[in-house]
C-alpha cells in the first residue's frame, strides 16, 4: 500500500520535473542564443563604427587635398599671371629708359617679382604638384627624383613596371603624400645617400618598396610623430597595409601595398 | 620686314591680356588681331573671320572648362592645328615642368615659352615662328630631350635584382673574358665565376651568353665604345 502510494506520487511528479527540466534547458538556451545575438549586434555596431570612422578619415583627406588643389591652382594661375606680367612690363621699361634715372629701383623692384614668382611656384608646388593630375604618379615622381638627384647630396632611383595598373586619383595622391613623407624625413633625418623607390602592381594590389641606406629608424624615437601619423592615416584612408623596418646597417625600408578593388 | 604679323591672344586672365597686348602692339610689326578669355570659343570665333585670320595665336595653358567638360590649352592647340594647320601657335604659360613643355610640343606647339620669360624674347619666338615655323629655347629643348630618354629608359624591367658582383661578371664576359680570367681578376673561383652566370642567365631569362650580352646593352651595363 506503502509502495504503491509512493509511486503514485512520483509518477504524478515525474511529468512536473520533466517540464521543470525542459523549462530550464529551454531558458538556458533562450539567454545562450540572447547572449549570441548582443554579441552580434556589438560586433556589427563595432563594424558600423569602423566604417564610419574609414568615412570620416577619407572624407577630411578629400576636403584637405581639395583645398588644397584650390588654392595651388589659384596661386599658380591667377597670381602668376599678374606677377608675370608685371615683370614683363618692368622689363620693358628698363629697357625704354636705359641709363636713365630711377634705372636702380626699377631694377630691383623687378628683382623683387622675380623672388615672388619663384616663392609663388614653390608654395604651389608644394601644395600640390600641377604635374600630378595631369601627367599622373610616375612622371611626376621621376620630375622630384631628377630634381633631389640634381642636388648631388642624394641619389633618387625610382623603377616601376612598365604597365602599372591603371590607379584612381585617390591612390595616387595617397601614394605620393606618403612617399613625399618618406622622402622629406630620409632627407632631414636619415644621413642617407641614396634612396630607392619602386613601383609595382597587378589588377589587385598596388606595390610601393621605398629604401634608403641612412641610418635606419632610432630605437629611441617611437613612431608617432605627425609625420608617421599622417602616413598612417593616409594608409588607412586607402586601406593598405604598411610595413616598416630596417635597421642601421640597412637603412629605413618600408613596403605599402594598396589594394585597387 | 614689311609683312605684319598678325596675333591671336587667348588668356583667360584679363590684366595679363592687356599687358600682353600693350607689349605686342608696342612693336610696329605685330598687330594684335584677336582675343579670347576661353578656349572652347575660339576655333568657331576664328571660322567666322577667315579673311583676317591671325598668323598666330598665344594661348595660355591654365583656361576656364567648358561647362564640366576640361577644356586646357592642350585641347585648343590640337583643336586650332586641325582646323587651321596654317596657324602657329605659341603657348604662353606659368607652368614651367618639363612634362607640360614636352607633352605640348608633341601636341603640336611651334613654341612654348613661360610667362616670366622676357619681352625680347617673346617678340624674338613671333619673329621666329613667323618666318621659320618654330622657336625652340633650351628650357623647351631640355624638356624635350629628357622626355626621349626617359621614354627610352622605361622599357628594361629588372625583374630580380642582379647583384654589384654579376654585374661585375657580366661586365667582364661581355669583354669576352674567359671564366678563368674572370675567376682570377676577381680573385675568387671558376667554380664561383660560373655560380654567378648560371645566376644571371636565370634572372635576366637569357638562354645563352648572348642573350646576357643583348641584356647588359639594352640596360646600359655595358657600353659599345
Amino acid at each position: 500500500m506503502e509502495a504503491s502510494s509512493d509511486i503514485t506520487v512520483l509518477s504524478a511528479l515525474l511529468p512536473f520535473v520533466a517540464i521543470v527540466f525542459i523549462i530550464t534547458i529551454g531558458v538556458v538556451l533562450l539567454n545562450l542564443q540572447f547572449k549570441k545575438n548582443i554579441y552580434k549586434q556589438q560586433l556589427l555596431n563595432e563594424e558600423l563604427k569602423n566604417k564610419h570612422q574609414l568615412d570620416l578619415l577619407q572624407t577630411s583627406i578629400a576636403v584637405q587635398e581639395g583645398e588644397r588643389k584650390r588654392i595651388a591652382e589659384n596661386l599658380h594661375d591667377e597670381l602668376g599671371a599678374i606677377l608675370s606680367i608685371s615683370r614683363m612690363r618692368m622689363v620693358q621699361m628698363e629697357g625704354d629708359i636705359g641709363d636713365g634715372e630711377h634705372c636702380e629701383t626699377i631694377a630691383e623692384i623687378r628683382s623683387y617679382i622675380e623672388t615672388s614668382i619663384a616663392s609663388m611656384r614653390r608654395i604651389s608646388h608644394e601644395l600640390i604638384p600641377p604635374q600630378l593630375e595631369q601627367f599622373g604618379l610616375v612622371p611626376t615622381l621621376e620630375s622630384i627624383t631628377e630634381q633631389l638627384s640634381k642636388t648631388k647630396k642624394i641619389t633618387v632611383t625610382l623603377s616601376s613596371n612598365d604597365y602599372l595598373p591603371e590607379l584612381s586619383w585617390t591612390i595616387q595622391l595617397g601614394v605620393f603624400r606618403v612617399l613625399m613623407e618618406f622622402l622629406n624625413n630620409t632627407i632631414k633625418h636619415a644621413n642617407a645617400s641614396e634612396i630607392h623607390i619602386d613601383l609595382s602592381g597587378d589588377k589587385n594590389d598596388l606595390w610601393c618598396l621605398y629604401r634608403d641606406n641612412g641610418i635606419g629608424l632610432p630605437e629611441h624615437i617611437p613612431l608617432n610623430g605627425l609625420g608617421f601619423r599622417n602616413i598612417e592615416g593616409r594608409i588607412n584612408a586607402l586601406e593598405g597595409q604598411l610595413t616598416i623596418g630596417g635597421s642601421k646597417a640597412a637603412g629605413f625600408t618600408a613596403s605599402i601595398q594598396i589594394p585597387l578593388k | 620686314m614689311t609683312d605684319v604679323i598678325k596675333i591671336g591672344i587667348v588668356e583667360d586672365h584679363h590684366l595679363f591680356r592687356e599687358g600682353l597686348k600693350a607689349i605686342l602692339n608696342g612693336w610696329s610689326d605685330v598687330e594684335v588681331v584677336f582675343e579670347a578669355a576661353e578656349g572652347y570659343t575660339v576655333v568657331d570665333s576664328l571660322a567666322g573671320k577667315r579673311l583676317n585670320l591671325p598668323h598666330i595665336m598665344i594661348v595660355d595653358l591654365s583656361l576656364p572648362p567648358n561647362g564640366s567638360e576640361e577644356y586646357s590649352g592642350m585641347h585648343l592647340t590640337s583643336d586650332i592645328l586641325k582646323h587651321f594647320p596654317d596657324i602657329k601657335i605659341i603657348v604662353l604659360s606659368v607652368h614651367i615642368d618639363e612634362n607640360f613643355i614636352a607633352q605640348l610640343i608633341e601636341y603640336g606647339a611651334h613654341s612654348y615659352l613661360v610667362k616670366d620669360c622676357d619681352p625680347q624674347e617673346l617678340y624674338n619666338a613671333v619673329v621666329s615662328v613667323y618666318t621659320k615655323g618654330s622657336y625652340i629655347n633650351e628650357r623647351t629643348l631640355k624638356a624635350i630631350q629628357h622626355n626621349l630618354n626617359r621614354k627610352r629608359n622605361v622599357r628594361p624591367q629588372i625583374a630580380l635584382e642582379v647583384t654589384k658582383r654579376e654585374i661585375e661578371v657580366l661586365q667582364l664576359v661581355c669583354q669576352q673574358f674567359t671564366a678563368e680570367e674572370i675567376a682570377e681578376k676577381l680573385f675568387i673561383s671558376v667554380k664561383t665565376v660560373n655560380g654567378h652566370r648560371n645566376n644571371l642567365l636565370q634572372k635576366t631569362g637569357s638562354r645563352n651568353v648572348t642573350g646576357l650580352v643583348i641584356y647588359a646593352i639594352k640596360n646600359n651595363i655595358v657600353t659599345l665604345g
